[in-house]
C-alpha cells in the first residue's frame, strides 16, 4: 500500500450478536481508490462488517475512521458512503430517473445542475434512455446498474457492495463483473467488496481479505492469497486442493523435502524459512497444478525425480473447461486433479503419471488452521 | 391455470354471494317502490317518495352525514392509533411480538355487547371516566360522552383498532428492511426515510385497512345503538328502527339499498384508487 492515508480505515471493530460473536477485533486500512474484496464463507461476518462502516449496524467496540474522521458514532445518513445490495433494494414506487435522483435531493442539490448528474450517471451505467421506467419494467442486470448509478451519483467517499452480483445469473454475473471493474477504474471509487466468491474476488480486487469466523485470515493481492495461503482455511478456500500431512524431513537454500505420513513417499517444496527438521506440516497442492500424462515405457526411471509419481486413475469426469479425476497412488492415498480439457482423456483404470512444481506445494506448518500467522 | 379452472375455484364463493348477498338486495329494489300507507300497510303501486325524502328530508340527510362523518372519524382514529402501534409490532425483534399481537386481537374474542356495555360503564355521566377527569381538576362537571358523536366515535374506534391493526401489520412486514436502509444511507434521516418509503409502500395497506373500518363502521348496528340511545342514529339504527319498530319495509329497503349503493362504490372507487396506487408501487 502507498504512504497515503487511507481512504477507510478499520481499528479493532468487534460485534456480537448474543452469544455469537459476528466480527472479532478486525482491523483494516484502505487506500484510496483501492477495490478491496471481503471474502469468506457465509455467516464469516463479512457483511456484518460491512453494515457496521455504512453505520446500519452498531458495532461493541472499535473505530472507523473515514478519510482522518472518526465516523463510528456518526449517524447514517451523514456519512457519505454509498452503498449497493444484494436485493438491489431500489425504491419501487419511484421511476429509475427519481431513484437516482434521491440521494442527490438529500443533499439539497439544485433542481439545475441535479437533472444533467442523473442523466450522466445513467449514461455511464448504460441505462440513458430507461429514466422514466419503474425498477418492476427492468431486468435483474439493470436493476442492479441503477443501484450503482444510485449509489455512486452522490460521489461516495467509499462505495460498499454486499454481494452485489450474486442474485444474477452466471453470463450476466460476469458481464456485470467487467463493467463494475471499468467504472471503478474509471471513476477511481474506492470500493469495499463483499463476496462469497473466490473468483469474483480474485478477478476484481487490488487486495482480499479472507475472514473466517469473524476474524481475518489473510489480507493479500490476488495473487498472494492464492499462491501463497496463510493457513489452511484460506488454502481450502480459494481454489480447490489436496492437502498431504507430513513431517519436515530436509530444510535447505533449494528445497523443502516433506516426508508423508505413513507411507514413504516425498514431496519436495520450494526453500521457505522458518522450518525445522521433524515439524509436522499440512503440504496442499492446487488441483489444477498437477499434470497427468499416460505412464510410459519410462514410468519406472520417473518415480525416483521429485514429485513425480506414479499414479492409477479411479476416477475421470469431463466439465468442459476441465478434466476431472480422482488417481491413487502406490500407498493408496488419492489425489483430486483438474487436467485441462482440451487434454486427450485418461480412462478409469488406466496407468498414469502425474507431476508438480516445488513452486506449485503450499506449506502450512501444524496441523490446525490459522497456525502459521 | 386455465380459465375454466378459475371458475370452478370460483364457484363455491359466487353460489354464496348469489344467495346470501345479490338475491336478498335485489328483491329490496320492488319493495323500495311500494307506497306504504300508516295502519294499513305495503299497498300495490309504484312511487319513488320513499328515496325522494331519503334525499331531500333533511332528517335524513343529518343521518346519512352523521353516518359518513363517522365512518371517516372512526377510520382516521383507527389508523392514527393503529399505524404507529402496527409499525411496532411488525419491527419488533422481541420474542414477546406474536404475544403481542395476541393481546390487539384479544378484545374480538369478547362478546360484542359485553365490550359495548364495558363502555358504558367507562363513559357514563358517573361513569369511571368521568370520574377521574373530575378527580383530576380537568374538568368541573362530567363531560356527557354518551349518547353522542364522542361515544360512538371512542366505541367503534376501540371495536375496529384490531382490523386495522392487522391489515398494517402484514403491510408494514411486506416492506424490505434493506430498501429503507438504502434510503438512509443515501443522505435520509430516519424521518424523512419514513416518509418517502415506507409510508408510500405501506400505502395500499392503508387503504385496504381504512376501506374495511371504514365499511364495517357504516354499517355497524349493535355498539351504535348501545352507545347512542334511541335517539341518536345513524343509518343502520334508522334502518333497523323502519323494519321493525315502524314496519315501513318500503323505506327501511330504500334506506338499505342507499347504503348498500354508498359501500359498493367506496369499494370500486377505492380499487381504482389501488390500481392506479398499485401500478406505481
Amino acid at each position: 500500500m502507498s504512504g497515503a492515508a487511507p481512504a477507510l480505515a478499520v481499528r479493532r471493530l468487534r460485534k456480537s450478536f448474543g452469544a455469537v460473536v459476528a466480527v472479532d477485533d478486525v482491523s483494516l486500512d484502505t487506500a484510496p481508490g483501492e477495490f478491496v474484496s471481503l471474502l469468506g464463507p457465509s455467516g464469516c461476518g463479512k457483511s456484518t462488517l460491512l453494515r457496521m462502516v455504512a453505520g446500519l449496524v452498531e458495532p461493541d467496540g472499535g473505530q472507523i475512521v473515514l478519510a482522518g474522521e472518526d465516523i463510528t458514532r456518526v449517524a447514517v445518513h451523514r456519512r457519505n458512503l454509498g452503498l449497493v445490495f444484494q436485493s438491489y433494494a431500489l425504491f419501487p414506487h419511484m421511476t429509475v430517473f427519481e431513484n437516482v435522483a434521491f440521494g442527490l435531493r438529500r443533499r439539497g442539490v439544485s433542481v439545475a445542475e441535479l437533472g444533467p448528474r442523473v442523466e450522466r450517471m445513467l449514461e455511464l451505467v448504460r441505462l440513458g434512455p430507461l429514466g422514466a421506467r419503474h425498477p418492476r419494467e427492468l431486468s435483474g442486470g439493470q436493476q442492479q446498474r441503477v443501484a450503482l448509478a444510485r449509489a455512486l451519483v452522490t460521489e461516495p467517499r467509499v462505495l460498499l457492495l454486499d454481494e452485489p452480483l450474486s442474485n444474477l445469473d452466471a453470463l450476466l454475473r460476469d458481464e456485470m463483473r467487467v463493467e463494475l471493474k471499468r467504472l471503478q477504474e474509471r471513476l477511481g471509487t474506492t470500493m469495499i467488496f463483499v463476496t462469497h466468491d473466490q473468483a469474483e474476488a480474485l478477478i476484481l480486487s487490488d487486495r482480499v481479505v479472507v475472514m473466517e469466523a469473524g476474524r481475518v485470515e489473510q489480507v493479500g493481492r490476488p495473487e498472494e492469497v492464492y499462491r501463497q495461503p496463510a493457513t489452511a482455511f484460506v488454502a481450502r478456500f480459494l481454489g480447490r486442493a489436496n492437502f498431504l500431512a507430513g513431517t519436515v524431513a530436509e530444510t535447505g537454500g533449494a528445497a523443502t523435502v516433506v516426508r508423508l505420513d505413513g507411507g514413504g513417499l516425498s514431496v519436495v517444496a520450494g526453500p521457505r524459512a522458518g522450518l525445522a527438521i521433524g515439524q509436522p506440516v499440512s503440504v496442499a497442492v492446487r488441483q489444477e497444478a498437477i499434470g497427468i500424462e499416460v505412464a510410459g515405457a519410462e514410468a519406472g526411471r520417473e518415480a525416483g525425480r521429485p514429485n513425480h509419481f506414479a499414479v492409477t486413475v479411479v476416477f475421470h469426469a469431463f466439465a468442459g473447461q476441465a478434466h476431472h479425476y480422482v488417481v491413487q497412488l502406490a500407498d493408496g492415498r488419492e489425489l483430486e486433479i483438474a487436467a485441462p480439457g482440451s487434454t486427450p482423456p485418461l480412462p478409469r483404470g488406466s496407468r498414469a503419471r502425474v507431476q508438480w512444481s516445488p513452486e506449485d506445494v503450499i506449506l502450512l506448518p501444524g496441523a490446525g488452521p490459522g497456525g502459521s500467522r | 391455470m386455465t380459465r375454466g379452472h378459475g371458475w370452478r375455484l370460483l364457484a363455491p364463493a359466487l353460489v354464496l354471494l348469489a344467495v346470501a348477498f345479490v338475491g336478498p338486495v335485489g328483491m329490496l329494489v320492488p319493495t323500495s317502490v311500494r307506497p306504504y300507507v300508516p295502519l294499513v300497510g305495503i299497498t300495490s303501486g309504484f312511487t319513488a317518495r320513499h328515496y325522494v325524502r331519503l334525499l331531500t328530508d333533511s332528517y335524513y340527510l343529518e343521518i346519512i352525514g352523521r353516518t359518513l362523518v363517522l365512518g371517516l372519524t372512526v377510520t382516521c382514529s383507527t389508523l392514527i392509533i393503529g399505524y404507529p402501534l402496527a409499525f411496532f409490532l411488525a419491527r419488533t425483534p422481541s420474542r414477546w411480538r406474536n404475544w403481542l399481537t395476541i393481546l390487539v386481537v384479544f378484545p374480538l374474542m369478547l362478546n360484542l355487547v359485553v365490550r359495548t356495555f364495558g363502555w358504558i360503564a367507562l363513559l357514563a355521566q358517573n361513569g369511571l371516566v368521568n370520574q377521574a377527569l373530575q378527580a383530576l381538576g380537568l374538568v368541573e362537571s362530567p363531560v356527557k360522552l354518551l349518547f353522542n358523536f364522542a361515544g360512538l366515535l371512542i366505541g367503534l374506534t376501540h371495536i375496529f383498532l384490531p382490523f386495522m391493526v392487522l391489515v398494517l401489520i402484514g403491510a408494514i412486514q411486506n416492506i424490505p428492511r434493506d430498501v429503507e436502509d438504502a434510503a438512509r444511507v443515501l443522505g435520509a434521516s430516519w424521518g424523512s426515510a419514513f416518509l418517502r418509503i415506507t409510508l408510500p409502500l405501506s400505502a395500499p395497506g392503508i387503504l385496504s385497512g381504512s376501506i374495511l373500518v371504514f365499511v364495517l363502521t357504516i354499517s355497524a348496528l349493535v355498539t351504535p345503538r348501545l352507545l347512542g340511545g334511541p335517539t341518536y342514529q345513524v343509518m343502520s339504527t334508522l334502518i333497523y328502527d323502519e323494519f321493525l319498530s315502524r314496519l315501513n319495509w318500503p323505506a327501511g329497503s330504500a334506506q338499505s339499498l342507499l347504503l348498500t349503493v354508498m359501500v359498493l362504490a367506496l369499494v370500486y372507487l377505492s380499487g381504482r384508487l389501488a390500481r392506479r396506487t398499485g401500478a406505481r408501487v
